[in-house]
């Protein structure tokens, strides 16, 4: 039997995305996910860590990204554990997606993305840790069309309730 | 990641086989700027191959429209694969490139 969560965790280090691109894949494979939610597992903690390795590591900290994935009643929770200063990055205004090549800022797709791809997205910092909460509702293999996010039902959904 | 280049007539032919993400896109970006510096002005990035692409290697890509644009040039896309797809249209690409179904039908539209 797998286990209903998995854990890792990363140095501060870019190069660390490859292990962990590795890890959501074998979690998604022990637990029967559909590429689509491994693509947006996959995305969504890639911009998330290289975010912290970038700007709140700032590249050269000993300090660790802890990451762990969890599937319940066919919703997987991954939470993002860090210790740099404390940043919301879900604090930034929207991304204007509809701007023209000439205007389009190069930077803030990525937490964009992320927000796009999971069902609810939750911040908090507690003692000395950032905590990142991503709730995403499976999507089978044909599934096809994206649930509404108004229609999650996700568990403990804003109440940022869940075990460290 | 690899990438390979073909010519047609005028139009290039880049292909991204694999992953393009935080590691691997200053690749593209420093084959875009070879492609420049050889005056190359019209560009059709074939993404058949490509199973992945993060913001980084959107960030890429939008740096090279723009530097195109710049001098005369273009840049399009042709030939995604669904969740490259749904990446594009959620960042709001499809306004800024456009998008052909084959990498010929992109290399007739530019000619």
């Amino acid at each position: 039997m797998s286990e209903p969560k998995a854990t890792i965790t990363l140095r501060s280090d870019l190069a660390e995305i490859e292990r962990l691109s590795e890890f959501i894949a074998e979690f998604g494979e022990a637990h029967g996910l559909s590429h689509k939610d491994i693509f947006a597992f996959t995305l969504s903690l890639e911009e998330l860590v290289t975010n912290v390795i970038n700007y709140g590591y700032k590249g050269d900290s000993e300090l660790p990204i802890v990451v762990t994935m969890s599937v319940h009643d066919g919703t997987v929770c991954a939470t993002l554990d860090d210790q740099a200063p404390p940043f919301d990055p879900f604090s930034r205004k929207e991304v204007d997606t509809t701007l023209s090549v000439e205007d389009r800022p190069i930077g803030g797709l990525g937490i964009h993305l992320c927000k796009k791809m999971m069902d609810t997205v939750a911040y908090r910092f507690t003692e000395g840790h950032n905590l990142v909460h991503l709730h995403r509702v499976l999507r089978g293999p044909s599934a096809g069309v994206a649930v509404p996010s108004g229609s999650a039902e996700v568990p403990g959904d804003g109440d940022d309730n869940d075990e460290p | 990641m690899e990438l390979s280049e073909s010519l047609s007539g005028k139009v290039l032919v880049l292909s991204i086989d694999g992953k393009l993400d935080g590691n691997t896109c200053p690749r593209l970006d420093a084959k875009i700027l070879e492609l420049m510096d050889r005056k190359v002005r019209s560009i059709v990035v074939d993404c058949s191959r490509l199973t992945y692409v993060s913001s980084a290697g959107l960030r890429v890509l939008l740096q090279a429209a723009k530097r195109l644009k710049a001098v005369g040039g273009t840049i399009c896309l042709s030939s995604f694969q669904d969740q490259v797809r749904e990446v594009f249209e959620l960042s709001g690409f499809e306004a800024i490139f456009k998008v052909y179904d084959t990498s010929d039908a992109a290399v007739a539209g530019m000619s």
